[in-house]
């Protein structure tokens, strides 16, 4: 059966490691610049820049390579299918690595950053930025419940196996509609739960007040956290220069 | 015969959850399985069927090792029903939601309909045959989980609890079901809260775990009638045991019986009554 411990990735792990010490802000930046630096280049060159000088320092500081690798073992057909369809319509090797390097960038670095910071951060993070506070809520809400849809969707697979489903049995078509008893369950359990929240929720006199106040936020960045910040914009520089080279 | 061999066994990033459980379901056996939230009773059963394979020890179902079969194989002999309801239905109706398994065993469409119509009939849910299973009730929704394994004939059934949401008729009505697969030679494991359900059912053992350990395996007078044990799984003794307690504190001898009727009649002819057949009203 099909496990969904990969989702483990992104859950997070506690203050653990020198990365979940770091305050979430120059994480985002660190994020967002290596995520848009992977999706404006192209080249595998450029790809593996990005790898080597930003994302595998941060792995080093997460302690998370033995989760990366069991992340990208369970995830490796994505990345194959990423590779191959490029491959099957550009016929052009370079670009079809480079691609498939930057689904594998843009996962790790995902990982990296949910598996470091707790969702109360990312929820001050937010704030911080003037999102309103129901993006905010149905963000972060949505991020913490990944482990429990994971949990129930394990939960259904379960069952499905128990009545003698078997999802690798058949030609490509047949083993697509075997998806059909794991899928259907899934989603009207997520639409249940949503439901669920929302009356609990409500219940509770969610959205009352418009105007809501805060009693804790982020505390000031500490002198490593303008060193990650500080090192996250050199590493970008040195990706656009050696990139451009 | 199923054979729980020292069994432990941990999820990838946790404590133990099993440690070194031993078990053994005869055939024909109904054996209920207790132990507080947590103690590992519904991982203990999905390791009969396979979905899980032990670290250490091993399970043996009918002489397979459920290390070195799948669970498609397995599922033909173990029949698994899931706590939740809701986690198994995907059908359009509760009628091809019960022949999905019997589909997956190689039953043809028009043989897996009327098997799964006879089975639906069986449990009180025929004139929801057409209806789509989310719009039945939560117990309705719970017999309709239990029919769909029940229609693979399995040897070995697993009801991970089966009385939630079930009214007083259809609770009895799951101790006739449950004693109809045992007169077929078939056992079925029980996990379950509800004590005052569990002392009627008139089981063959019962096993309680606490904290992934067997604490206890024996015949329901036994295991019921000790507070000790029961307390230390965060059980309450049935209503029938209770009673026994308070009447023998006050003096009154009456024998040691689950069986309100049993008691009843004691009590009756030490009164001067008269005594009636045990158990009816």
């Amino acid at each position: 059966m099909v496990a969904l411990s990969f989702l483990a990735a992104f859950e997070y792990e506690g203050k653990l490691s020198r990365l979940s010490r770091v305050d979430p802000r120059p994480k985002l930046i660190w994020l967002v610049a290596a995520m848009v630096l992977s999706i404006a280049y192209s080249s595998l060159k450029a790809q593996l820049l990005i790898a080597v000088i930003m994302v595998l320092p941060v792995i080093a500081l997460g302690g998370v390579a033995s989760v990366v690798l069991s992340l990208l073992k369970s995830t490796s057909l994505l990345f194959a299918m990423v590779f191959g369809l490029n491959y099957v319509f550009t016929r052009d090797l370079s670009f079809s690595l480079a691609m498939g390097l930057r689904l594998v960038i843009l996962v790790v670095c995902f990982a990296s950053f949910f598996r470091s910071t707790h969702t109360s951060e990312l929820s001050d993070l937010m704030t911080k930025l003037r999102i309103p506070f129901y993006v905010t809520f149905t963000f972060t809400t949505a991020i913490r419940f990944i482990p429990t849809l994971a949990m129930e969707a394990q939960e259904i697979m379960d069952a499905q196996a128990s009545r003698g489903l078997e999802l690798e049995r058949g030609s490509l078509l047949r083993r697509l509609k075997n998806y059909i008893p794991l899928l259907v369950p899934i989603l009207v359990c997520a639409i249940r739960r949503s439901y669920q929240l929302a009356e609990a929720l409500e219940s509770r006199c969610f959205g009352y007040t418009k105007k809501r106040t805060m009693a804790y936020g982020l505390p000031p960045m500490s002198k490593t956290d303008w060193m990650f910040l500080a090192a996250s914009v050199a590493q970008s520089a040195a990706v656009i220069l050696l990139a451009s080279m | 015969m199923i054979s729980v061999e020292r069994v432990c066994f941990w999820y990838s990033r946790g404590a133990t959850v099993l440690d070194d459980v031993s078990l053994t379901i005869s055939d024909g056996d109904v054996v209920l399985l207790m132990g507080e939230n947590g103690s590992g009773k519904t991982t203990l059963a999905k390791l009969l069927n396979g979905l899980l394979k032990p670290k250490s020890g091993r399970v043996v179902v009918d002489g397979l090792d459920t290390r070195e079969h799948s669970v498609a194989e397995l599922c033909r002999i173990v029949g698994y029903v899931p706590q939740n309801p809701e986690h198994q239905f995907f059908a359009e109706n509760a009628a091809e939601e019960v022949a999905f398994g019997l589909r997956n065993l190689g039953l043809g469409d028009k043989e897996a309909l009327d098997e799964a119509l006879s089975v639906l009939r069986k449990f009180g849910l025929e004139r929801y045959a057409s209806t789509p299973p989310w719009q039945l009730s939560g117990g309705e929704m719970k017999r309709l989980s239990i029919a769909s394994v029940y229609a693979m004939q399995p040897k070995y059934l697993i009801l991970d609890e089966p009385t939630i949401g079930q009214d007083a008729k259809q609770k009895k009505a799951l101790i006739d079901l449950i004693f109809g697969m045992k007169a077929e030679g078939k056992a079925v494991l029980v996990i379950t809260h509800d004590v005052e359900w569990a002392s009627e059912l008139g089981a063959d053992k019962v096993v309680l775990l606490s904290k992934g350990k067997v604490i206890a395996e024996g015949v329901p007078e036994d295991i019921f009638f000790n507070y000790t044990l029961l307390k230390s799984c965060n059980l309450v003794p049935p209503v029938s045991v209770d009673l026994y307690a308070h009447l023998s504190k006050r003096g009154f001898s009456v024998p040691r019986s689950l069986d309100y009727g049993v008691l009843a009649e004691s009590i009756a002819l030490k009164l001067g009554g008269s005594s009636v057949v045990s158990g009816s009203i």
